[in-house]
């Protein structure tokens, strides 16, 4: 060993003795303090304040615009009218494949209207009902029994079948129109707002944008009796009936609760 | 396409490898203190990286298995305290090694024992603190190495500067060590250089942040965490510059390429880490989207395969290439082949896995690959040996050459109480642990 004492002092004076080393020592030193001041800077001042706000949750309003997918603006996506013979039974399809849903909207339900000849839902029809007979100028004629299903069992449409709202089946002898209702996307109620608790705008309305819903077939089938009345007019063997379909669409927009702020 | 975990492997290799190198400092009484004193330090933090590991893959082994024995959650589980307590002691060890290997600052007869206190103070507190917190302020230990750091590049590029103007080769063995050192502590924050230096590190770190219910640290931490990162970036910054520097003047060297490796990893890196930077956002702006599977890829093959598999085999050289345990006695001769070879099977295996976990090679390829990994390996038993054995001076014949190393004696019992220390301390946090771990 040799004599050199051990002495901090006398380490660091042969460690940092030599000056051409010392300049790069320094200039290391001086590139570490750049390079941390300003990626700290941008950590503490930008990326926590990011992550902050990324991590609160927040009240969000979610806001609804409904409307009708329709290509022609009669207020209808499909139409479409048959004659039922006594005791027909007939199944109506209707593809959602062929109709065309708005950029950024999903299909929220999807209401059925099964409109017999009598009334023919107009309310300008002539005519009236009184106790399941259509008195006319024509004559009278005994309303028809009319019964229509939305085809749940091996549908191809992907919706809510066991919603509340739903109204899947319907019968009728009293020359009244037939609703019938099914709601595709879940937990979609027709409703103008409602309020969600997400970090961020993205999260707030993923859950109103999940794709796959609305897809596939509408079948309805129509049962028709045909009830003859035994009084004045024609014989009546047969009901004209017209079915429309209204796809509901909807688009949703949140909207950031300054309250909860 | 999914890689299997290094975690386990690093746990055994590190375990292992520090158990050995313990003993075998143990067994070398005749070593100068320096290296008896880093040896023993370098052994313990190999212990202590290799049980943090182990608690590591235990974790990764419940997240994915859903099997549980200990506790109710992940987050407040014993292996979450415990890991974190062994890395914070790990980081302690790594700040204490750089006063005393290569060049040791202090050079007094009380030198162990003052590190011995420091390490089981500091243990202690921040371990306990830490756990107490919640692992809030975890990553500000990081601080503590800035001064280790500084003493390893001041002497990396001293004795560098010496070599190439004075011409004396001599001088590239502490640089050299100083350098592997550094690549040893700081490697896997190499890695991440040029994210750090255009300074989108902070869009990963506030992803992570986000995207791990495990790990939201406070400023502090995060300041800790981006001094690691700045300090990996300069150094490899520097160790470019300065090996560049020297390949002009003295030509390549095995050192030089390893640098240049990291280097070169973390440019493409970076340039990695800009193209998926979109991706990293998405947490914050919109839902937490997965990285591609091949930039997960590419960091199991680059920083994972670093940290965990090519860190002990850098100890394992700087032990042997520096003399820093005595291979050569007789009683020691055995157990050193033993872990050589052990490792670098050990490694060489799980680097076939790895790229078996997501490249379509048959089983047989695999072992047949594997089976000529071990028939060069025992073959050049004795070449691999010679190779990773002191080829020069030890850093203490060097220091006393140049007149900068006291005739210092030390207390044969104060290595001894060192381990006895670090035993008690690693006994006492997993107790504290435990007890936190089943309290709350």
């Amino acid at each position: 060993m040799s004599d050199f004492d051990g002495s901090l002092s006398g380490v660091f004076s042969n460690m940092f003795g030599d000056s051409e080393a010392n300049r790069a020592i320094l200039a290391t030193v001086f590139v570490t303090i750049v390079i941390f001041s300003y990626t700290g800077s941008d950590l503490i001042l930008n990326q926590r304040e990011v992550v902050q706000y990324a991590q609160t949750e927040k009240e969000w309003v979610i806001s609804f615009e409904n409307s009708i997918v329709d290509d022609d603006e009669d207020n209808m996506t499909f139409t479409f009218n048959d004659i039922w013979a006594h005791q027909d039974e007939k199944v109506i399809d209707f593809f959602l494949d062929d109709v065309q849903v708005s950029e950024g909207f999903a299909i929220g339900f999807i209401d059925v209207k099964i409109i017999p000849e009598e009334c023919n839902g107009a309310a300008e029809s002539e005519g009236r009902c009184e106790n399941g007979i259509w008195i006319s100028d024509g004559g009278e004629w005994e309303c028809d029994s009319i019964s229509a299903t939305l085809m749940g069992d091996n549908s191809t449409l992907t919706g809510q079948w066991y919603d509340s709202g739903n109204s899947l089946s319907k019968s009728d002898s009293g020359c009244e129109p037939l609703y019938l209702r099914i709601v595709i996307y879940p937990e979609y109620d027709e409703h103008n707002e409602v309020n969600q608790s997400a970090v961020n705008e993205y999260q707030a309305l993923s859950p109103w944008k999940v794709g796959g819903w609305g897809q596939g077939v509408v079948s309805v089938q129509i049962n028709v009796d045909v009830n003859s009345y035994g009084g004045f007019g024609p014989l009546d063997d047969s009901e004209e009936l017209t079915i429309e379909v209204r796809v509901h669409e909807f688009r949703a927009t949140a909207t950031l609760n300054n309250m909860s702020l | 396409m999914a890689t299997d975990s290094l975690v386990p492997v690093a746990a055994i290799v590190d375990l292992i490898l520090g158990i050995v190198t313990i003993a075998l400092v143990r067994r070398s009484p005749e070593k100068p203190w320096v290296e008896r004193l880093g040896g023993l330090l370098i052994g313990w933090i190999l212990v202590l990286k290799g049980l943090e590991y182990t608690c590591w893959s235990v974790m990764e082994t419940i997240a994915q298995s859903n099997v549980w024995f200990i506790g109710a959650d992940l987050e407040n589980s014993f292996f979450r305290f415990a890991r974190s307590a062994f890395r914070t002691i790990a980081i302690l060890l790594v700040a204490s090694l750089p006063f005393v290997y290569p060049y040791p600052v202090i050079q007094k007869s009380w030198n162990i024992k003052i590190i011995t206190g420091f390490v089981a103070f500091f243990s202690i507190i921040l371990s306990t603190l830490s756990i107490l917190t919640g692992f809030k302020h975890t990553d500000i230990e990081w601080i503590l190495i800035v001064p280790g750091v500084v003493i390893l590049c001041s002497v990396y590029i001293r004795f560098m500067i010496s070599e190439i103007r004075d011409d004396e080769e001599s001088d590239r063995r502490i640089s050299m060590v100083a350098g592997l050192l550094m690549i040893a502590i700081l490697g896997e924050q190499m890695t991440y250089w040029l994210a750090q230096v255009i300074s989108i590190n902070g869009d990963f770190i506030a992803r992570f942040t986000v995207e791990w219910g495990l790990w939201n640290p406070s400023p502090i931490g995060w300041i800790g965490v981006n001094l690691v990162l700045t300090m990996g970036s300069a150094t490899i910054l520097m160790l470019m510059l300065m090996e560049t520097w020297r390949v002009y003047y003295k030509g390549l060297s095995g050192f030089s390429i390893i640098v240049y490796l990291v280097g070169i990893v973390g440019f493409i890196a970076g340039v990695v880490d800009y193209a998926v930077l979109d991706i990293v956002r998405t947490c914050v702006e919109t839902t937490c989207e997965d990285l591609p599977a091949s930039f997960d890829l590419w960091y199991d093959f680059t920083s994972e395969t670093l940290v965990f598999l090519f860190t002990p085999l850098i100890f394992m050289y700087i032990l042997l290439n520096f003399d820093i345990i005595d291979s050569e006695a007789n009683e020691n001769r055995w157990l050193t082949r033993i872990m050589v070879i052990l490792m670098l099977l050990i490694v060489s295996s799980s680097v076939i896995e790895l790229m078996q976990s997501f490249l379509p090679l048959p089983q047989m390829i695999s072992s047949a690959a594997l089976a000529m990994v071990v028939a060069i390996f025992i073959g050049w038993e004795e070449r691999i040996m010679t190779n990773l054995m002191r080829e020069g001076d030890t850093v203490t014949i060097k220091l006393v050459g140049i007149g900068e190393l006291a005739a210092v004696e030390m207390d044969d019992r104060d290595y001894d109480i060192l381990s006895f220390t670090m035993s008690g301390v690693i006994f006492f946090t997993t107790i504290i642990c435990l007890l936190y771990s089943s309290v709350i």
